[in-house]
């Protein structure tokens, strides 16, 4: 008995660590606010700000990995977005369009992919209203 | 000495069955010399002399052959001789075609340098020519001609001026058109607003760039003038609250993430961004607004209502140094209205942001 709960367990952990079982995503949109995470972000996020692309894009790969593998969906989504908006930045439309669908698809439901939205919205109709 | 006896022959047979046939015949030559030799003088000779005409007749052969020889080396050291030569022969032909050549190229050489030279001194003569013409030029000619250029300029900006106006008049009937009157109307109030903070700021700014200059001059005795400063700077400060609250429709403090978002969504800062980076006169302009665009960014996607988000924020507005870049853009009174415009608003939205600014 304690063996096949063991069991259950540790595959459940297993499955959910690698994506494999539905996610449901929360439906409010809120947040969850790790500072660690977020500082991490922010050094990336400063070096995109400065108009380091190439090394930020790198550090966002790295992080959305990294995240992706903790299970850790909201900032691996974040992490993401900026990997595209890098690359955009960079000339790489085509890279930054796939990234940002692929956020909006695996994580419809979280913030990151509201500016993914905005931003494939904006490289498929550039905005034309008022300035 | 007698003939050999039988006794001899009995002692050499026996001595040969003794020793050996080797050690016999040594003992048989022994006995042979001590034996006297008969007088033949003719048979005593003729083997020496056969030797004799033996080995005058190898001379004479071995002479002839090396003669033969000889004239063979010869011969072979000849056509030796007659092959180098004609090699050196071909050698030398070819070096003084070479050579021939070599002079050909050093004449054709010598003809360009001397072109070149001509040329230059052509050129020379030319650019001499032109600075005698540009020290005779009439002073008084440039001077119309540089008050042309600002004429046509100033005329230029006119036009320009009107243009905008005009397009400003065409998007003005088109929202009309277009049945979004009360929105445009709205954005236009808002813009009319935000350029009079603009100019009240830009005038306020002005005026505090003034009193530190006044104050540099008059140094640390004046403290009327201190005080003047310090209140302009407190009437400054005062003036973009008021703006910020005006901006942002929020009038407590502090101002939290949530609604610092609201403006940037309602007033459509993201999407107005890449069109003004478009405006952008310099590649520090535009920097800027790539810098505040991912600010902006960022501030999308915090919490809402999170001090430790309100902190990050901060700590990264800080780290971008946005908002003193914005005030320095702002300081010049030079740049396209909508793109000061759009700085400004940048400016309220991110004013006081984990208590920066």
């Amino acid at each position: 008995m304690w063996a096949k709960t063991t069991m259950a367990i540790l595959l459940a952990t297993f499955a959910g660590g690698c994506g494999n079982t539905p996610y449901s995503e929360p439906t409010d949109k809120s947040h969850s606010f790790d500072k660690r995470v977020e500082t991490e972000l922010d050094q990336a996020i400063a070096k995109a700000a400065d108009g380091e692309y190439a090394e930020a894009a790198a550090q966002f790969a790295e992080l959305a990995e990294r995240y992706r593998q903790s299970g850790d969906r909201e900032h691996a989504a974040a992490a993401m977005f900026w990997l595209g908006f890098c690359r955009e930045r960079q000339g790489r439309l085509e890279e930054a369009r796939e990234i940002y669908e692929q956020v909006e698809t695996r994580y419809p439901a979280l913030p990151a992919a509201d500016q993914a939205r905005r931003r494939l919205q904006l490289l498929t109709e550039p905005d034309e209203g008022e300035i | 000495m007698s003939e050999p006896t039988e006794r001899d022959e009995d002692r050499l047979q026996r001595m040969l069955q003794r020793w050996g046939a080797e050690e016999a015949v040594r003992e048989s030559r022994a006995a042979d010399a001590e034996r006297p030799r008969k007088k033949r003088p003719l048979l005593r000779w003729l083997p020496a002399a056969i030797a004799a005409g033996l080995l005058l007749a190898s001379l004479v052969t071995f002479h002839l052959a090396s003669r033969r020889g000889e004239r063979n080396t010869e011969t072979a050291g000849a056509n030796a001789r007659e092959q180098n030569g004609r090699d050196l022969r071909r050698e030398l032909a070819a070096l003084r075609e070479e050579l021939s050549s070599t002079h050909a190229e050093a004449d054709a050489a010598r003809e360009r340098a001397e072109r070149l030279a001509e040329q230059q001194a052509a050129h020379r003569r030319q650019l001499d020519e032109l600075r005698a013409q540009l020290d005779a030029a009439d002073p008084t000619a440039l001077a119309d001609a540089q008050r042309e250029v600002e004429r046509l300029s100033e005329q230029l900006q006119q036009e320009r001026q009107r243009s905008e106006e005009l397009a400003a008049e065409l998007a003005s009937a088109r929202r009309r058109l277009e049945g979004t009157l009360d929105v445009a109307e709205r954005a236009e109030q808002l813009q009319v607003r935000v350029d009079e903070l603009a100019a009240r700021l830009a005038e306020t700014d002005r005026e505090l760039r003034r009193a530190a200059e006044r104050e540099k001059e008059l140094l640390a005795g004046q403290g009327d003038l201190r005080a003047e400063l310090e209140g302009l700077a407190n009437r400054h400060a005062a003036l973009l609250r008021d703006c910020q609250s005006a901006y942002l429709g929020w009038s407590d403090r502090p101002v939290v993430l949530g609604v610092r978002q609201s403006a940037v969504s309602e007033n459509r800062l993201l999407q107005r961004a890449s069109r003004v980076r478009q405006m952008a006169g310099s590649p520090e302009t535009a920097e800027l607004i790539d810098c505040v665009e991912v600010v902006l960014t960022r501030l999308m996607m915090l919490p809402s209502e999170s001090p430790a988000a309100e902190e990050t924020f901060g700590r990264l507005l800080k780290q971008t140094d946005c908002l003193a870049r914005i005030d320095a853009a702002l300081a010049s009174p030079a740049g396209p209205r909508a793109l000061r415009a759009w700085l400004t608003e940048a400016k309220l939205v991110l004013m006081g942001a984990g208590n920066v600014g």
